[in-house]
């Protein structure tokens, strides 16, 4: 509880952009997101076929683009 | 990793849906799978999880499931040797390429607000000193043009939407996906818009709230590593956000969320076995892009997400 207390005391204007950038990913951390990722797979069959590309399917629980 | 993706159509999807369904879109990852680094696995697990490198027509090239780029970048290379040594006639989908899929990309909110979400442990003396002390998740919130217009409005949100938050969004899944809370389990939900400054068709708002959820049930801790036993989870936490709306485009401008607060307990595959807190945990919320790769569906959305 007193974690609790101190950390909610902290979250105020002046220290917002600070937990903000604690949480949010940096830019090398979203480099990732730079290849263009198709959101289906069938997205990437249509267009594979159409320009005679292979596929790199990445495939997890939980959508890999969103939360896994 | 970048030049050798882009001799590939990359895409990403969801593997318990490939592996379970039946369509033409899940039928061919299943034959795909089946000749993989996976193929006929069904202990301890039966999932088809991985990187895999296929030609449309149904033929694997190479697959892997890690997170080395070294070994990525291997496998892609052993892939792109076996393309260039495949017919032509095995390349291309045969079959119907205009099929009807039932997704739930279908029900993006087209002139909506589309969140991106990230949740991550606050700093803490006994963080671990592996990849789980920087571990980081993200998800995508979604709300309707009428939804995003109430959450510009002055005065307190309506409460259906920070309700949307504490249940799919306001979650521990920093170290791994984790089911939503049920409908009953925020305990606490405020959240109030108050307006900073109006500039014509403009107006700057400023956001400041609570929420507690808190959920009691019957689980495990670690997938099937685990027992299911009587567990419960939460997460606490005060909201502050800042956001910039055009009422004439009736779209936001920018928008910007932190809620800092405290975690405690897990569930099935988060991996908070070892570290069921309470601890520190914060979730920022921002404007997404509108690529594809930003228009895929909250984890939540099959438990009652808009409800």
């Amino acid at each position: 509880m007193l974690l609790l207390l101190l950390t909610l005391q902290t979250l105020d204007d002046a220290s917002f952009e600070k937990w903000y950038a604690r949480v949010a990913p940096t830019k090398e951390e979203l480099q990732w997101m730079e290849i263009p990722w198709r959101a289906t797979f069938w997205d990437a069959v249509v267009e594979a076929t159409k320009d005679d590309k292979p596929i790199l399917l990445w495939a997890m629980n939980g959508h890999p683009l969103a939360c896994t | 990793m970048r030049a050798l993706a882009s001799k590939f159509v990359c895409a990403a999807d969801e593997v318990h849906f490939l592996q379970t369904k039946s369509g033409p879109e899940c039928e061919l990852f299943q034959k795909i799978a089946e000749q993989g680094h996976y193929a006929g696995r069904t202990k301890p697990t039966s999932t088809r999880q991985g990187i895999y490198a296929a030609a449309a027509g149904g033929t694997m090239l190479a697959s892997i499931n890690s997170n080395s780029a070294e070994a990525v970048a291997e496998m892609l290379e052993k892939a792109l040797a076996a393309w260039e040594k495949l017919p032509a006639d095995k390349r291309k989908y045969e079959g119907e390429l205009m099929i009807e899929r039932k997704r739930p990309e279908d029900k993006y909110p087209e002139g909506g607000l589309i969140l991106r979400v990230n949740a991550r442990d606050l700093p803490r003396e006994d963080a671990a000193k592996d990849w789980r002390g920087q571990a980081w998740n993200q998800d995508f919130a979604w709300f309707t043009k009428a939804e995003a217009a109430a959450l510009a409005a002055e005065g307190k949100v309506p409460e259906k939407l920070v309700r949307r938050l504490a249940r799919h969004h306001l979650i521990d899944n920093v170290r791994g996906q984790i089911p939503s809370f049920s409908k009953k389990a925020p305990e606490k939900v405020e959240l109030t818009a108050s307006v900073v400054k109006r500039e014509g068709d403009r107006v700057e708002l400023r956001y400041e709230g609570a929420t507690r959820t808190e959920e009691k049930g019957r689980w495990s801790l670690d997938g099937w590593r685990d027992e299911v036993q009587d567990r419960t989870r939460g997460y606490e936490a005060k909201l502050l956000g800042f956001a910039t709306y055009d009422s004439k485009r009736g779209r936001f401008e920018s928008f910007k969320l932190a809620a800092v607060g405290s975690r405690w307990g897990g569930a099935t595959y988060n991996g908070r076995k070892d570290d069921p807190g309470p601890a520190p945990m914060g979730v920022a919320m921002t404007l997404a892009g509108d690529t594809p790769a930003e228009r895929v569906a909250p984890a939540g959305y099959w438990s009652d997400y808009f409800e």
